[in-house]
């Protein structure tokens, strides 16, 4: 019981390592390890497809209606700033979604990393995800 | 109260005392730099889907008219005929709200440049054409329907590049009406024109009416009380319906 006690802090210590070094890991488990390293997300922004919205599962629309609610920035991913200019302050989350099967949930946590993963299916998770 | 109209109603009492503030659009459909054909780029929800995914939504509360309301005394055109500017204002407040912006109240008389300062009506084509370039100011710019820029507060031209309601959807042509029910149903909203009254407003949300006909709700601009359920043909956008994508990201820190 003892020595499952010391494997479990062991493999916490390397998660909480190699969450610190940047290496990207799947979103289910970052979400775990930031709880662990007591990591909160300050910030979240879906960023989507606005063409391909419609061809979402409806819960999912729903719950990109609902993330407002929860703090949660929704954009497109051509989205622009004051003046039809780049938004300096979207760039870091559109450089994160870059790349990857929109919508994408961009979270900025508590210890400075910033992190992506597919948009939850539901308002529910959506919550969970974020925080609320 | 709601007003409701539908293919048995009268005309002329839902227009009394608003002078028509809308005009058939001047453009192709797909005509427009600033707005691709929806029905091209978008797949349409199959219609067998819609009085499902009408319950599901309202049952959600996912509607933008049920997460973003318009301020009837503050979005009132007051028997002016700039239905096709206030209606406009109103789809892209509901757009910043959607996009988790905070709320502006926008002055619709600061997109009066489109038409040369006249208290007049105007086309939603020209309107939307215009707006992507230039915005709408905040209300405490521009006084209501005030139509003398000379004495709007200095600086509105500026503050109106924050609110540029940046690309549209076109949804006009054959398939108008699928495309309307599949932007509400997307948690959009549509700025769109109809002849029958000679007016353009903001349609926010859907519902299956006891009939079991869908019908379409707008906020309207003619005041506290003056809200519309339209139902048939008259629910059917007929000089043209439009869906912004984004406007631009302002006021909000991250």
């Amino acid at each position: 019981m003892k020595a499952a006690g010391w494997i479990l802090c062991a493999c916490l210590v390397i998660a909480g390592a190699t969450l610190q070094s940047g290496v990207d890991l799947p979103g289910a488990a970052e979400t775990v390890i930031g709880w662990v390293y007591e990591s909160k997300p300050v910030q979240s922004v879906i960023v989507e497809e606005s063409s391909d919205r419609p061809k979402l599962p409806a819960s999912q629309i729903q719950a990109i209606a609902a993330a407002p609610g929860m703090g949660v920035f929704v954009i497109d991913k051509d989205v622009l700033g004051p003046g039809k200019k780049p938004a300096p302050v979207l760039q870091h989350y559109l450089d994160e979604a870059n790349g990857k099967p929109l919508p994408q949930l961009v979270r900025k946590w508590s210890n400075g990393r910033t992190t992506s993963v597919d948009c939850p299916l539901t308002a529910d998770e959506l919550k969970k995800a974020v925080g609320k | 109260m709601s007003l409701f109209f539908d293919d048995e109603t009268e005309i002329a009492p839902m227009v009394a005392g608003f002078p028509p503030g809308a005009l058939p659009r001047q453009t192709q459909v797909g005509g427009l730099e600033c707005a691709a054909v929806y029905a091209e780029h978008v797949p349409l929800i199959p219609e067998s889907e819609w009085k499902n995914r009408i319950a599901d939504m309202a049952a959600s509360g996912s509607f933008i008219g049920q997460r973003w309301k318009s301020d009837a005394k503050a979005d009132y055109q007051n028997g002016t005929p700039l239905c096709h500017l206030y209606s406009l204002a109103q789809a892209v407040m509901a757009k910043r709200h959607a996009m988790g912006l905070p709320f502006v109240q926008l002055a619709p008389e600061s997109g009066l440049g489109v038409n040369g300062y006249r208290l007049a009506g105007g086309y939603l084509d020209r309107d939307i054409e215009w707006a992507a370039v230039h915005g709408l100011c905040e209300r405490s710019y521009v006084p209501m329907y005030s139509n003398k820029p000379n004495s709007w507060k200095a600086g509105w031209a500026d503050n109106a590049l924050n609110n540029i309601p940046l690309e549209w959807w076109d949804l006009d042509g054959q398939n108008v009406w699928a495309s309307t029910v599949t932007a509400l149903l997307s948690g959009d909203g549509c700025y769109v024109g109809y002849d029958w009254a000679g007016h353009a407003v903001f349609l926010d949300m859907l519902r299956v009416g006891t009939n079991g006909k869908i019908e379409v709700h707008t906020p309207n601009s003619h005041g506290p009380g003056q809200d519309w359920w339209l139902a048939g043909s008259k629910a059917i956008p007929s000089m043209g319906s439009f869906v912004i994508r984004s406007v631009t990201f302002s006021g909000a820190t991250l």
